[in-house]
Protein backbone atom coordinates (compact mmCIF):
# COMPACT_ATOMS: atom_id res chain seq x y z
CA UNK A 1 0.00 0.00 0.00
CA UNK A 2 2.62 2.55 1.09
CA UNK A 3 6.23 2.19 0.05
CA UNK A 4 9.22 4.49 0.54
CA UNK A 5 12.19 3.33 -1.57
CA UNK A 6 15.57 4.94 -0.77
CA UNK A 7 13.89 8.30 -0.18
CA UNK A 8 15.92 11.47 0.38
CA UNK A 9 14.22 14.78 0.91
CA UNK A 10 15.47 18.36 1.30
CA UNK A 11 13.71 21.71 1.19
CA UNK A 12 15.27 23.40 -1.86
CA UNK A 13 18.99 23.78 -1.25
CA UNK A 14 18.89 22.98 2.48
CA UNK A 15 20.54 19.92 3.95
CA UNK A 16 18.68 16.60 3.90
CA UNK A 17 15.59 16.39 6.14
CA UNK A 18 15.03 12.73 5.29
CA UNK A 19 17.83 10.39 4.32
CA UNK A 20 17.55 6.97 2.71
CA UNK A 21 14.09 6.13 4.08
CA UNK A 22 12.89 2.61 3.29
CA UNK A 23 9.43 1.67 4.53
CA UNK A 24 6.63 -0.67 3.58
CA UNK A 25 3.15 -0.41 5.12
CA UNK A 26 0.56 -2.98 4.07
CA UNK A 27 -3.17 -2.53 3.51
CA UNK A 28 -5.18 -2.54 6.73
CA UNK A 29 -2.22 -1.77 9.05
CA UNK A 30 -2.29 0.77 11.89
CA UNK A 31 1.08 2.49 12.13
CA UNK A 32 2.45 5.18 14.42
CA UNK A 33 5.28 7.33 13.13
CA UNK A 34 7.03 8.87 16.12
CA UNK A 35 10.08 11.02 16.73
CA UNK A 36 11.18 14.23 18.37
CA UNK A 37 10.50 17.70 16.92
CA UNK A 38 12.42 18.29 13.70
CA UNK A 39 13.12 14.57 13.25
CA UNK A 40 11.39 14.56 9.83
CA UNK A 41 7.92 13.20 10.72
CA UNK A 42 6.06 16.12 9.16
CA UNK A 43 8.14 15.83 5.99
CA UNK A 44 6.91 12.24 5.64
CA UNK A 45 3.35 13.54 6.09
CA UNK A 46 3.94 16.17 3.37
CA UNK A 47 5.42 13.60 0.99
CA UNK A 48 2.41 11.33 1.52
CA UNK A 49 0.01 14.21 0.73
CA UNK A 50 2.13 15.04 -2.34
CA UNK A 51 2.62 18.54 -0.99
CA UNK A 52 6.35 17.92 -1.50
CA UNK A 53 8.22 15.56 -3.81
CA UNK A 54 11.11 13.29 -2.77
CA UNK A 55 14.49 14.69 -3.79
CA UNK A 56 15.66 11.12 -4.48
CA UNK A 57 13.96 7.72 -4.48
CA UNK A 58 10.30 6.82 -4.84
CA UNK A 59 7.16 7.15 -2.71
CA UNK A 60 4.39 4.80 -3.84
CA UNK A 61 0.90 5.00 -2.30
CA UNK A 62 -2.02 2.83 -3.46
CA UNK A 63 -0.39 2.30 -6.84
CA UNK A 64 0.41 6.01 -7.36
CA UNK A 65 4.11 6.74 -7.78
CA UNK A 66 4.16 10.18 -6.14
CA UNK A 67 7.59 11.07 -7.55
CA UNK A 68 6.19 10.81 -11.06
CA UNK A 69 2.66 12.07 -10.41
CA UNK A 70 1.68 14.91 -12.80
CA UNK A 71 0.04 18.05 -11.40
CA UNK A 72 -3.14 17.08 -13.23
CA UNK A 73 -3.36 13.77 -11.33
CA UNK A 74 -2.69 15.17 -7.83
CA UNK A 75 -6.42 15.87 -7.09
CA UNK A 76 -7.36 12.35 -8.20
CA UNK A 77 -4.70 10.90 -5.87
CA UNK A 78 -5.72 13.08 -2.92
CA UNK A 79 -9.31 11.87 -3.22
CA UNK A 80 -8.06 8.42 -2.20
CA UNK A 81 -6.72 9.83 1.11
CA UNK A 82 -8.34 11.00 4.29
CA UNK A 83 -6.25 13.64 6.05
CA UNK A 84 -6.51 14.75 9.68
CA UNK A 85 -4.57 17.80 10.85
CA UNK A 86 -3.39 18.84 14.29
CA UNK A 87 -5.13 22.23 13.93
CA UNK A 88 -8.38 20.60 12.62
CA UNK A 89 -8.56 23.01 9.65
CA UNK A 90 -12.30 23.54 9.88
CA UNK A 91 -14.02 26.46 8.17
CA UNK A 92 -15.43 28.63 10.94
CA UNK A 93 -18.23 30.11 8.82
CA UNK A 94 -19.61 26.62 8.07
CA UNK A 95 -21.59 24.32 10.36
CA UNK A 96 -20.32 20.88 11.32
CA UNK A 97 -22.54 19.38 8.60
CA UNK A 98 -21.30 21.85 5.95
CA UNK A 99 -17.65 21.25 6.88
CA UNK A 100 -18.06 17.55 6.18
CA UNK A 101 -20.29 18.03 3.12
CA UNK A 102 -17.69 20.45 1.73
CA UNK A 103 -15.23 17.56 1.18
CA UNK A 104 -17.82 15.82 -0.97
CA UNK A 105 -18.88 18.95 -2.84
CA UNK A 106 -15.36 19.71 -4.05
CA UNK A 107 -15.13 16.21 -5.49
CA UNK A 108 -18.35 16.73 -7.44
CA UNK A 109 -20.53 14.30 -5.46
CA UNK A 110 -24.29 14.74 -6.09
CA UNK A 111 -26.44 16.60 -3.53
CA UNK A 112 -28.48 13.43 -2.96
CA UNK A 113 -25.36 11.45 -2.01
CA UNK A 114 -24.19 14.30 0.25
CA UNK A 115 -27.53 14.26 2.10
CA UNK A 116 -27.21 10.49 2.51
CA UNK A 117 -23.53 10.19 3.51
CA UNK A 118 -22.88 13.18 5.77
CA UNK A 119 -25.42 12.28 8.52
CA UNK A 120 -24.18 8.69 8.44
CA UNK A 121 -20.53 9.70 8.98
CA UNK A 122 -21.46 12.28 11.64
CA UNK A 123 -23.34 9.50 13.47
CA UNK A 124 -20.28 7.29 13.20
CA UNK A 125 -18.05 9.83 15.00
CA UNK A 126 -20.83 10.64 17.50
CA UNK A 127 -21.61 14.13 16.26
CA UNK A 128 -25.11 13.61 14.83
CA UNK A 129 -26.79 15.99 17.34
CA UNK A 130 -24.17 18.71 16.73
CA UNK A 131 -24.55 18.86 12.94
CA UNK A 132 -25.94 22.41 13.01
CA UNK A 133 -23.32 23.81 15.40
CA UNK A 134 -20.40 25.95 14.24
CA UNK A 135 -16.78 24.94 15.07
CA UNK A 136 -16.53 27.67 17.73
CA UNK A 137 -19.58 26.23 19.52
CA UNK A 138 -18.02 22.76 20.10
CA UNK A 139 -15.01 21.46 22.06
CA UNK A 140 -11.51 20.78 20.67
CA UNK A 141 -12.12 17.03 20.79
CA UNK A 142 -15.38 17.46 18.89
CA UNK A 143 -13.67 19.67 16.33
CA UNK A 144 -11.12 16.90 15.74
CA UNK A 145 -14.00 14.45 15.31
CA UNK A 146 -15.43 16.75 12.60
CA UNK A 147 -12.02 16.75 10.95
CA UNK A 148 -12.02 12.94 11.18
CA UNK A 149 -15.54 12.77 9.74
CA UNK A 150 -14.40 14.95 6.84
CA UNK A 151 -11.45 12.61 6.25
CA UNK A 152 -13.75 9.57 6.33
CA UNK A 153 -16.63 10.84 4.25
CA UNK A 154 -14.96 10.07 0.92
CA UNK A 155 -14.50 6.46 2.08
CA UNK A 156 -10.69 6.51 1.70
CA UNK A 157 -8.50 3.41 1.76
CA UNK A 158 -5.87 5.32 3.77
CA UNK A 159 -6.12 7.86 6.56
CA UNK A 160 -3.08 9.89 7.53
CA UNK A 161 -3.25 11.94 10.69
CA UNK A 162 -0.65 14.54 11.67
CA UNK A 163 -0.56 14.95 15.47
CA UNK A 164 -4.34 14.39 15.70
CA UNK A 165 -4.28 14.70 19.50
CA UNK A 166 -1.80 17.57 19.65
CA UNK A 167 -4.39 20.30 20.34
CA UNK A 168 -6.81 18.48 22.62
CA UNK A 169 -7.11 17.33 26.25
CA UNK A 170 -5.59 13.93 27.15
CA UNK A 171 -9.02 12.42 27.90
CA UNK A 172 -10.38 13.52 24.54
CA UNK A 173 -7.14 12.42 22.84
CA UNK A 174 -7.86 8.89 23.98
CA UNK A 175 -11.34 9.08 22.38
CA UNK A 176 -9.89 10.25 19.06
CA UNK A 177 -7.27 7.50 19.10
CA UNK A 178 -9.93 4.96 19.92
CA UNK A 179 -12.01 6.18 16.99
CA UNK A 180 -9.01 5.84 14.66
CA UNK A 181 -8.54 2.23 15.83
CA UNK A 182 -12.24 1.54 15.18
CA UNK A 183 -11.85 2.92 11.68
CA UNK A 184 -8.80 0.71 11.18
CA UNK A 185 -10.75 -2.35 12.35
CA UNK A 186 -13.24 -1.65 9.57
CA UNK A 187 -10.41 -2.14 7.06
CA UNK A 188 -8.94 1.33 6.51
CA UNK A 189 -5.16 1.71 6.70
CA UNK A 190 -4.31 4.35 9.31
CA UNK A 191 -1.03 6.20 9.69
CA UNK A 192 -0.65 8.46 12.72
CA UNK A 193 2.25 10.89 13.03
CA UNK A 194 2.70 11.81 16.69
CA UNK A 195 5.16 12.67 19.43
CA UNK A 196 2.74 11.61 22.20
CA UNK A 197 4.55 8.48 23.44
CA UNK A 198 2.02 7.93 26.24
CA UNK A 199 -0.75 7.27 23.74
CA UNK A 200 1.56 5.13 21.59
CA UNK A 201 2.51 3.01 24.60
CA UNK A 202 -1.12 2.65 25.62
CA UNK A 203 -2.52 1.66 22.21
CA UNK A 204 0.56 -0.23 20.93
CA UNK A 205 0.86 -1.56 17.35
CA UNK A 206 3.53 -0.95 14.75
CA UNK A 207 5.72 1.99 15.73
CA UNK A 208 8.25 3.51 13.33
CA UNK A 209 10.70 5.91 14.97
CA UNK A 210 12.30 8.64 12.89
CA UNK A 211 15.32 10.49 14.26
CA UNK A 212 17.57 12.91 12.41
CA UNK A 213 15.79 12.10 9.15
CA UNK A 214 16.44 8.38 9.33
CA UNK A 215 14.40 5.33 10.39
CA UNK A 216 15.80 4.56 13.81
CA UNK A 217 13.52 1.63 14.63
CA UNK A 218 10.49 -0.20 13.28
CA UNK A 219 8.92 -2.38 15.98
CA UNK A 220 5.56 -3.79 17.08
CA UNK A 221 4.55 -2.80 20.61
CA UNK A 222 1.95 -4.54 22.68
CA UNK A 223 -1.25 -2.75 23.65
CA UNK A 224 -1.74 -1.90 27.36
CA UNK A 225 -5.47 -1.46 27.03
CA UNK B 1 -19.60 20.08 -13.57
CA UNK B 2 -22.94 19.03 -12.04
CA UNK B 3 -25.83 21.52 -12.00
CA UNK B 4 -25.89 21.38 -8.21
CA UNK B 5 -22.15 22.02 -7.98
CA UNK B 6 -22.44 24.93 -10.46
CA UNK B 7 -25.20 26.50 -8.36
CA UNK B 8 -23.20 25.95 -5.17
CA UNK B 9 -20.04 27.57 -6.58
CA UNK B 10 -21.95 30.49 -8.14
CA UNK B 11 -23.67 31.09 -4.80
CA UNK B 12 -20.27 31.06 -3.05
CA UNK B 13 -18.92 33.71 -5.45
CA UNK B 14 -21.98 35.95 -5.15
CA UNK B 15 -22.27 35.60 -1.38
CA UNK B 16 -18.65 36.74 -1.07
CA UNK B 17 -19.65 40.00 -2.82
CA UNK B 18 -22.46 40.63 -0.35
CA UNK B 19 -20.29 39.68 2.64
CA UNK B 20 -17.68 42.30 1.70
CA UNK B 21 -20.20 45.04 0.88
CA UNK B 22 -17.90 47.99 1.49
CA UNK B 23 -15.10 46.58 -0.63
CA UNK B 24 -17.60 45.63 -3.33
CA UNK B 25 -19.00 49.18 -3.46
CA UNK B 26 -15.53 50.73 -3.48
CA UNK B 27 -14.39 48.43 -6.29
CA UNK B 28 -17.50 49.05 -8.37
CA UNK B 29 -16.99 52.80 -7.86
CA UNK B 30 -13.38 52.78 -9.10
CA UNK B 31 -14.12 50.29 -11.87
CA UNK B 32 -17.12 52.16 -13.20
CA UNK B 33 -15.04 55.37 -13.19
CA UNK B 34 -12.40 53.58 -15.32
CA UNK B 35 -15.02 52.14 -17.65
CA UNK B 36 -16.70 55.56 -17.89
CA UNK B 37 -13.37 57.12 -18.97
CA UNK B 38 -12.88 54.32 -21.51
CA UNK B 39 -16.37 55.05 -22.89
CA UNK B 40 -15.59 58.79 -22.98
CA UNK B 41 -12.34 58.14 -24.89
CA UNK B 42 -14.19 55.98 -27.39
CA UNK B 43 -17.05 58.44 -27.85
CA UNK B 44 -14.58 61.28 -28.32
CA UNK B 45 -12.59 59.26 -30.83
CA UNK B 46 -15.52 58.18 -33.01
CA UNK B 47 -17.04 61.66 -33.00
CA UNK B 48 -13.74 63.36 -33.83
CA UNK B 49 -13.39 60.95 -36.72
CA UNK B 50 -16.86 61.83 -37.91
CA UNK B 51 -16.07 65.57 -37.71
CA UNK B 52 -12.73 65.11 -39.51
CA UNK B 53 -14.53 63.20 -42.27
CA UNK B 54 -16.98 66.09 -42.59
CA UNK B 55 -14.13 68.62 -42.87
CA UNK B 56 -12.46 66.47 -45.49
CA UNK B 57 -15.65 66.30 -47.49
CA UNK B 58 -15.82 70.07 -47.59
CA UNK B 59 -12.54 70.22 -49.51
CA UNK B 60 -12.03 69.18 -53.06
CA UNK B 61 -9.38 68.74 -55.70
CA UNK B 62 -9.74 71.04 -58.69
CA UNK B 63 -7.99 70.19 -61.94
CA UNK B 64 -7.70 72.48 -64.93
CA UNK B 65 -7.55 71.23 -68.47
CA UNK B 66 -5.91 72.53 -71.59
CA UNK B 67 -8.04 73.50 -74.58
CA UNK B 68 -8.93 69.99 -75.70
CA UNK B 69 -10.84 68.67 -78.65
CA UNK B 70 -14.07 66.84 -77.83
CA UNK B 71 -12.39 63.49 -78.40
CA UNK B 72 -9.43 64.28 -76.16
CA UNK B 73 -11.77 65.71 -73.52
CA UNK B 74 -13.83 62.49 -73.54
CA UNK B 75 -10.64 60.46 -73.25
CA UNK B 76 -9.42 62.57 -70.27
CA UNK B 77 -12.88 62.27 -68.68
CA UNK B 78 -12.71 58.47 -68.94
CA UNK B 79 -9.22 58.41 -67.43
CA UNK B 80 -10.24 60.68 -64.53
CA UNK B 81 -13.33 58.62 -63.68
CA UNK B 82 -11.28 55.41 -63.88
CA UNK B 83 -9.10 56.50 -60.91
CA UNK B 84 -9.99 54.58 -57.77
CA UNK B 85 -11.15 56.23 -54.55
CA UNK B 86 -13.02 59.21 -56.05
CA UNK B 87 -16.30 60.01 -54.35
CA UNK B 88 -17.62 62.48 -56.88
CA UNK B 89 -16.37 63.96 -60.15
CA UNK B 90 -18.03 67.10 -61.47
CA UNK B 91 -17.10 68.57 -64.82
CA UNK B 92 -17.21 72.37 -65.00
CA UNK B 93 -17.01 73.62 -68.58
CA UNK B 94 -15.31 76.94 -69.32
CA UNK B 95 -18.77 78.42 -70.05
CA UNK B 96 -20.12 77.24 -66.67
CA UNK B 97 -17.01 78.60 -64.95
CA UNK B 98 -17.63 81.98 -66.53
CA UNK B 99 -21.24 81.98 -65.38
CA UNK B 100 -20.09 81.19 -61.82
CA UNK B 101 -17.59 84.07 -61.95
CA UNK B 102 -20.28 86.40 -63.28
CA UNK B 103 -22.58 85.38 -60.45
CA UNK B 104 -19.87 86.12 -57.90
CA UNK B 105 -18.31 89.30 -59.36
CA UNK B 106 -21.19 90.83 -61.30
CA UNK B 107 -22.05 90.62 -64.97
CA UNK B 108 -20.49 94.00 -65.87
CA UNK B 109 -16.92 92.99 -65.13
CA UNK B 110 -17.09 89.94 -67.37
CA UNK B 111 -18.89 91.67 -70.24
CA UNK B 112 -17.19 90.99 -73.51
CA UNK B 113 -15.51 87.84 -72.31
CA UNK B 114 -18.28 85.55 -73.58
CA UNK B 115 -16.70 85.43 -77.04
CA UNK B 116 -13.17 85.07 -75.80
CA UNK B 117 -13.55 83.07 -72.56
CA UNK B 118 -10.10 82.90 -70.84
CA UNK B 119 -11.22 80.33 -68.24
CA UNK B 120 -10.25 76.67 -68.77
CA UNK B 121 -12.45 73.58 -68.49
CA UNK B 122 -12.09 72.00 -65.06
CA UNK B 123 -13.13 69.14 -62.79
CA UNK B 124 -14.08 69.31 -59.10
CA UNK B 125 -13.28 66.07 -57.42
CA UNK B 126 -14.01 64.75 -53.94
CA UNK B 127 -12.11 61.75 -52.71
CA UNK B 128 -13.06 59.12 -50.16
CA UNK B 129 -9.78 58.77 -48.25
CA UNK B 130 -7.51 61.74 -47.78
CA UNK B 131 -4.62 59.49 -46.85
CA UNK B 132 -4.46 58.55 -50.56
CA UNK B 133 -4.36 62.18 -51.69
CA UNK B 134 -0.75 62.19 -52.96
CA UNK B 135 -1.35 59.11 -55.11
CA UNK B 136 -4.59 60.53 -56.53
CA UNK B 137 -2.87 63.84 -57.38
CA UNK B 138 -0.02 62.11 -59.21
CA UNK B 139 -2.52 59.94 -61.15
CA UNK B 140 -4.42 63.10 -62.17
CA UNK B 141 -1.24 64.92 -63.18
CA UNK B 142 -0.29 62.02 -65.45
CA UNK B 143 -3.46 62.40 -67.55
CA UNK B 144 -2.85 64.08 -70.91
CA UNK B 145 -4.43 67.51 -71.10
CA UNK B 146 -4.33 68.23 -67.37
CA UNK B 147 -2.42 71.50 -66.90
CA UNK B 148 -2.86 72.06 -63.19
CA UNK B 149 -4.01 70.15 -60.10
CA UNK B 150 -5.02 72.15 -57.01
CA UNK B 151 -5.22 69.87 -54.00
CA UNK B 152 -5.52 70.71 -50.28
CA UNK B 153 -2.32 68.78 -49.47
CA UNK B 154 -1.53 70.65 -46.26
CA UNK B 155 -5.04 70.20 -44.93
CA UNK B 156 -4.95 66.50 -45.77
CA UNK B 157 -1.68 66.09 -43.89
CA UNK B 158 -3.00 68.02 -40.88
CA UNK B 159 -6.22 66.00 -40.76
CA UNK B 160 -4.31 62.73 -41.14
CA UNK B 161 -2.00 63.67 -38.28
CA UNK B 162 -4.95 64.75 -36.06
CA UNK B 163 -6.67 61.45 -36.80
CA UNK B 164 -3.52 59.47 -35.98
CA UNK B 165 -2.91 61.42 -32.76
CA UNK B 166 -6.51 60.87 -31.64
CA UNK B 167 -6.15 57.15 -32.39
CA UNK B 168 -2.86 56.83 -30.47
CA UNK B 169 -4.17 58.78 -27.47
CA UNK B 170 -7.41 56.77 -27.42
CA UNK B 171 -5.58 53.42 -27.56
CA UNK B 172 -3.11 54.53 -24.84
CA UNK B 173 -5.89 55.81 -22.55
CA UNK B 174 -8.01 52.70 -23.06
CA UNK B 175 -5.01 50.36 -22.48
CA UNK B 176 -3.94 52.23 -19.33
CA UNK B 177 -7.49 52.19 -17.97
CA UNK B 178 -7.92 48.47 -18.71
CA UNK B 179 -4.73 47.86 -16.71
CA UNK B 180 -6.05 50.00 -13.84
CA UNK B 181 -9.34 48.06 -14.00
CA UNK B 182 -7.42 44.78 -13.76
CA UNK B 183 -5.35 45.96 -10.80
CA UNK B 184 -8.48 47.13 -8.93
CA UNK B 185 -10.30 43.82 -9.48
CA UNK B 186 -7.16 41.78 -8.69
CA UNK B 187 -6.77 43.64 -5.37
CA UNK B 188 -10.41 43.16 -4.37
CA UNK B 189 -10.27 39.47 -5.20
CA UNK B 190 -6.91 39.14 -3.40
CA UNK B 191 -8.62 40.23 -0.18
CA UNK B 192 -11.36 37.64 -0.48
CA UNK B 193 -8.83 35.00 -1.58
CA UNK B 194 -6.76 35.81 1.50
CA UNK B 195 -9.83 35.57 3.72
CA UNK B 196 -10.55 32.16 2.23
CA UNK B 197 -6.96 30.88 2.23
CA UNK B 198 -7.80 28.07 4.66
CA UNK B 199 -10.81 27.06 2.59
CA UNK B 200 -8.64 26.88 -0.55
CA UNK B 201 -6.02 24.84 1.32
CA UNK B 202 -8.66 22.37 2.53
CA UNK B 203 -10.13 22.15 -0.97
CA UNK B 204 -6.68 21.26 -2.31
CA UNK B 205 -6.16 18.66 0.44
CA UNK B 206 -9.41 16.87 -0.27
CA UNK B 207 -8.70 16.73 -4.00
CA UNK B 208 -10.48 19.71 -5.56
CA UNK B 209 -9.29 20.61 -9.03
CA UNK B 210 -7.92 24.10 -9.65
CA UNK B 211 -10.83 25.10 -11.90
CA UNK B 212 -13.27 24.17 -9.16
CA UNK B 213 -11.42 26.41 -6.70
CA UNK B 214 -11.11 29.28 -9.16
CA UNK B 215 -14.74 29.22 -10.27
CA UNK B 216 -16.38 31.13 -7.36
CA UNK B 217 -13.66 33.81 -7.56
CA UNK B 218 -14.18 34.10 -11.32
CA UNK B 219 -17.93 34.55 -10.71
CA UNK B 220 -17.06 37.22 -8.13
CA UNK B 221 -14.63 39.09 -10.43
CA UNK B 222 -16.92 38.80 -13.45
CA UNK B 223 -19.90 40.07 -11.45
CA UNK B 224 -17.87 43.03 -10.13
CA UNK B 225 -16.90 43.88 -13.72
CA UNK B 226 -20.48 43.47 -14.94
CA UNK B 227 -21.99 45.68 -12.23
CA UNK B 228 -19.35 48.36 -12.85
CA UNK B 229 -20.11 48.14 -16.59
CA UNK B 230 -23.83 48.72 -15.95
CA UNK B 231 -23.07 51.83 -13.85
CA UNK B 232 -20.64 53.10 -16.49
CA UNK B 233 -23.16 52.50 -19.33
CA UNK B 234 -25.86 54.48 -17.51
CA UNK B 235 -23.51 57.40 -16.79
CA UNK B 236 -21.74 57.52 -20.16
CA UNK B 237 -24.90 57.30 -22.27
CA UNK B 238 -26.68 59.88 -20.09
CA UNK B 239 -23.70 62.24 -20.34
CA UNK B 240 -23.53 61.77 -24.11
CA UNK B 241 -27.26 62.43 -24.44
CA UNK B 242 -26.82 65.64 -22.40
CA UNK B 243 -23.93 66.79 -24.64
CA UNK B 244 -26.03 66.12 -27.76
CA UNK B 245 -28.92 68.14 -26.30
CA UNK B 246 -26.57 70.99 -25.36
CA UNK B 247 -24.92 71.28 -28.79
CA UNK B 248 -28.34 71.06 -30.50
CA UNK B 249 -29.45 74.22 -28.67
CA UNK B 250 -26.34 76.19 -29.70
CA UNK B 251 -27.07 78.60 -32.53
CA UNK B 252 -23.47 79.42 -33.62
CA UNK B 253 -22.95 78.10 -37.15
CA UNK B 254 -19.73 76.20 -36.37
CA UNK B 255 -21.44 74.57 -33.42
CA UNK B 256 -24.33 73.40 -35.57
CA UNK B 257 -21.79 71.98 -38.04
CA UNK B 258 -20.26 70.06 -35.11
CA UNK B 259 -23.68 68.96 -33.88
CA UNK B 260 -24.74 67.74 -37.32
CA UNK B 261 -21.70 65.49 -37.38
CA UNK B 262 -21.96 64.05 -33.89
CA UNK B 263 -23.10 60.45 -34.08
CA UNK B 264 -26.66 60.05 -32.75
CA UNK B 265 -27.12 58.00 -29.58
CA UNK B 266 -29.30 55.49 -31.43
CA UNK B 267 -26.36 54.58 -33.68
CA UNK B 268 -23.79 53.89 -30.97
CA UNK B 269 -25.46 52.98 -27.66
CA UNK B 270 -25.02 49.28 -28.39
CA UNK B 271 -21.27 49.74 -29.01
CA UNK B 272 -20.89 51.34 -25.57
CA UNK B 273 -22.97 48.57 -23.97
CA UNK B 274 -20.94 45.77 -25.63
CA UNK B 275 -17.55 47.39 -24.95
CA UNK B 276 -18.32 48.12 -21.27
CA UNK B 277 -19.68 44.67 -20.52
CA UNK B 278 -16.92 42.89 -22.47
CA UNK B 279 -14.08 44.85 -20.87
CA UNK B 280 -15.70 44.71 -17.39
CA UNK B 281 -16.42 41.00 -17.37
CA UNK B 282 -13.27 39.82 -19.18
CA UNK B 283 -10.87 41.93 -17.10
CA UNK B 284 -12.78 40.81 -13.98
CA UNK B 285 -12.33 37.14 -14.79
CA UNK B 286 -8.70 37.40 -16.00
CA UNK B 287 -7.47 39.40 -13.02
CA UNK B 288 -9.19 36.91 -10.69
CA UNK B 289 -7.26 34.02 -12.22
CA UNK B 290 -4.02 35.90 -11.50
CA UNK B 291 -5.02 36.57 -7.86
CA UNK B 292 -5.89 32.96 -7.06
CA UNK B 293 -2.91 31.38 -8.84
CA UNK B 294 -0.48 31.84 -5.94
CA UNK B 295 -2.73 30.02 -3.48
CA UNK B 296 -3.24 27.01 -5.71
CA UNK B 297 0.32 25.76 -5.27
CA UNK B 298 -0.41 23.42 -2.37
Amino acid sequence: MIEFKNVDFAYESDSLVLENINLKINDGEFVFIVGSSGAGKSSIFKLLRREEVATKGEVIVGGYNLSRLSNKDIPTYRRTLGVVFQDFRLIKSMTVYENVAFALRVTNVSSRDIRRRVPYILGLVGLGPKAKKYPDQISGGEQQRVSLARALVNNPALIIADEPTGNIDPALAFDIMHLLFEINRAGTTVLVVTHDMKLVDKFGGRVITIENGKVESDVVKESKL
Amino acid sequence: MRGGTFRYLSKQGLSSLSKNKLMTFASIGVLSACLFLISAALLLSVNLNSIIRYVEEQNEIVIFLDDLSEEKLAEADNQIRAIEGLNSVTFVSKADALKEQAAELGDAILEGLQDDNPLPDSYRIKISAYTDLALTVSSLEAIEGVIQVNAPSNLAETLASIRQTVLIISISVVTALILVTMVVIANTIKLTVFARKLEINIMKQVGARNNFIRFPFMIEGGTLGFLAAVVSIIFSLSAYQAILALTAKESASWMSAVYNNLIPLADLWWIIVIINITIGVITGVISTIASVKKHLKV
